[in-house]
């Protein structure tokens, strides 16, 4: 009766592995005996496919022409038991990871009567941790890689960190982090909330400025992440940086040339605005009058500048009369006449009498000569006579208050 | 401080006329369009026939943007009207509006100008 119970119960184990691994029988040279449903589903093959053939199906054709492979059956022959992760082939020549174990089967004499093999199929946890090794190894190599403890002591970095740091390995090893950082910085509140925050697992990410071996500024773009174990407990922290020095120098040099561009251009705008001021000084010489004393070249833009002052100062001041002095003006000719032309036109627009002054004999004969019709314009040869017309339209007198001048605006 | 009434004849909103003895002021509107402008001349006109004034006056001072187009409108009611045998005048024209007038060299002649509207009227001995 308890032969029977043992007997049910090991069937029944047997069941559960054959339920949970991949098993193949093999003779003791390596012939295949018989498989089970999950390692036949793992390499893709069907049971008639590999029945009676050789292990080495499984295997690279070159790895099975080794010596370690022939060793590798001597010792099952042997009785030796190996346990490991295999790299088999498929159907197909698709690679098959297997966490594999090969038991030899004695029987009575202790002779290795079969070998059996239970196995796993790790293929996917393989190429994941291939993908993984991959991704650490490029970040080892493009980024500076430094680690610590929660509390700041540094456990290892990686080639790139020490050699922009200037430390080697051993140098840094249970140091702490402040070695990199000023003695004010490490001495600060702020650094030990820095570390306190990293060690509840608080994720920082930014520019940093740390120092290397010899003192020199070193700017890092950097993250630093805390590490986090199975029960979400901070472990360790993991900084990733990039040397960002140059591009940090560059844009403190950016800033500066801005900023020396920006005051540049403030002085040039005053100067020119100052320029502006003295070109079309608009003066109010007495209570309704403008006088505006030109000098130098009238170009079109010195025009439209005079004209925006000119009937801006007449419309605040509310003038009559605006005096335009052209004694200063180099020269005269049919576009600086034209020019005059446009601002007295435009002044009497604005019900304001415009009288040009300053006019010489010369200039005089010039503008007949060119034929420029200056038409209505009131003209006077001196600034003082022009004072004296203006006075008398605004109803002054020198001395003394007379009536107003009846204005009359030409139609 | 004007001695007159406020009229409108066709009871337009659009159209403003004051009457200062035989001065007509009409103040302008800043968003005067071509329908409303025709409304604001018939307005204009009919008050002329009716009334035996002496002077008509377009005060500007609310008009801080004004187009060429505009411009010419008012310019060709003014000249009609002188050719009525009044005096016409606009007042008030801002300095940026004038400032482009000159800049499109618009024609600006047949018309008086004065800096505000108390000059025109004193002008027209209206005050």
């Amino acid at each position: 009766m308890q032969d029977t119970d043992e007997v049910s119960e090991l069937t029944a184990l047997m069941k559960a592995i054959d339920r949970s691994n991949a098993i193949i029988e093999f003779t003791a040279t390596g012939e295949i005996i018989k498989a089970n449903d999950l390692f036949l589903q793992s390499l893709g093959y069907r049971l008639d496919e590999i029945q009676g053939k050789h292990h080495r199906i499984f295997v690279d054709p070159a790895h099975a022409a080794t010596p370690e492979y022939g060793a590798f059956w001597e010792g099952l022959r042997q009785g030796q038991f190996f346990a490991s992760e295999f790299l088999r082939l498929g159907k197909g020549g698709r690679e098959v990871w297997l966490q594999a174990t090969y038991n030899p089967v004695l029987d009575a004499d202790g002779q290795v009567q079969k070998v059996i093999k239970l196995a796993t199929d790790i293929t996917a946890r393989k190429q994941a941790a291939t993908l993984d090794a991959g991704f650490i190894d490029a970040i080892e190599k493009s980024m500076a890689v430094i680690e610590f403890q929660t509390d700041g002591t540094i456990l290892t970095a990686n080639d790139l960190f020490l050699e922009r740091m200037g430390y080697s390995l051993e140098e840094l090893q249970g140091k702490h982090h402040r070695l990199f950082v000023s003695a004010e910085y490490a001495a600060s509140a702020d650094y030990r909330q820095f570390w306190f925050d990293l060690a509840q697992g608080k994720f920082y990410r930014g520019r940093f400025e740390r120092f290397a071996k010899n003192g020199d500024s070193v700017w890092l773009e950097a993250t630093y992440s805390p590490i986090l174990d199975d029960h979400g407990r901070p472990v360790k922290v993991v900084k990733f940086a990039y040397d960002i020095t140059a591009n940090v120098a560059q844009s403190e040099a950016l800033e500066i040339a801005l900023a020396e561009a920006r005051e540049a251009e403030r002085i040039r705008n005053e100067l020119d605005r100052a320029v502006q001021e003295m070109s079309t000084p608009v003066t109010p010489i007495w209570e309704g009058i403008l006088l505006l004393p030109l000098v130098g070249v009238l170009d079109s833009m010195r025009t439209s500048d005079i004209m925006n002052k000119s009937l801006t100062m007449i419309s605040e001041m509310r003038a009559k009369v605006f005096v335009l002095d052209i004694s200063g003006v180099a020269t005269v000719d049919t576009a600086v006449a034209n020019q005059l032309i446009k601002i007295t036109k435009a002044t009497r627009l604005m019900g304001c009498e415009a009288i040009v002054s300053g006019l010489s004999p010369a200039i005089a004969r010039t503008i007949v000569e060119l034929g420029v019709n200056v038409g209505e314009i009131r003209t006077t040869a001196t600034l003082r006579d022009a004072f004296e017309t203006a006075l008398h339209l605004v109803g002054e007198v020198i001395g003394g208050r007379k009536e107003p001048a009846v204005l009359a605006p030409r139609a | 401080m004007l001695a007159g009434s406020l009229m409108n004849p066709s009871h337009d909103t659009a159209v403003a006329m004051t009457r200062t003895r035989r001065v007509l002021v009409v103040t302008m509107q800043p968003d005067l369009d071509q329908e409303r402008f025709d409304r604001l001349r018939l307005a204009a006109m009919a008050e002329v026939g009716h009334e035996r004034l002496a002077a008509v006056v377009l005060d500007f001072s609310a008009v801080d943007v004004l187009s060429l187009a505009e411009f010419e409108r008012a310019r060709d009611l003014l000249v009609a009207l002188r050719l009525l045998g009044l005096q016409v005048a606009m007042v008030s024209l801002a300095p940026s509006v004038v400032l482009y007038l000159t800049e499109v060299q618009a024609d600006t002649e047949g018309v008086r100008y004065f800096r505000g509207l108390d000059e025109a009227l004193r002008r027209f001995g209206q005050d």
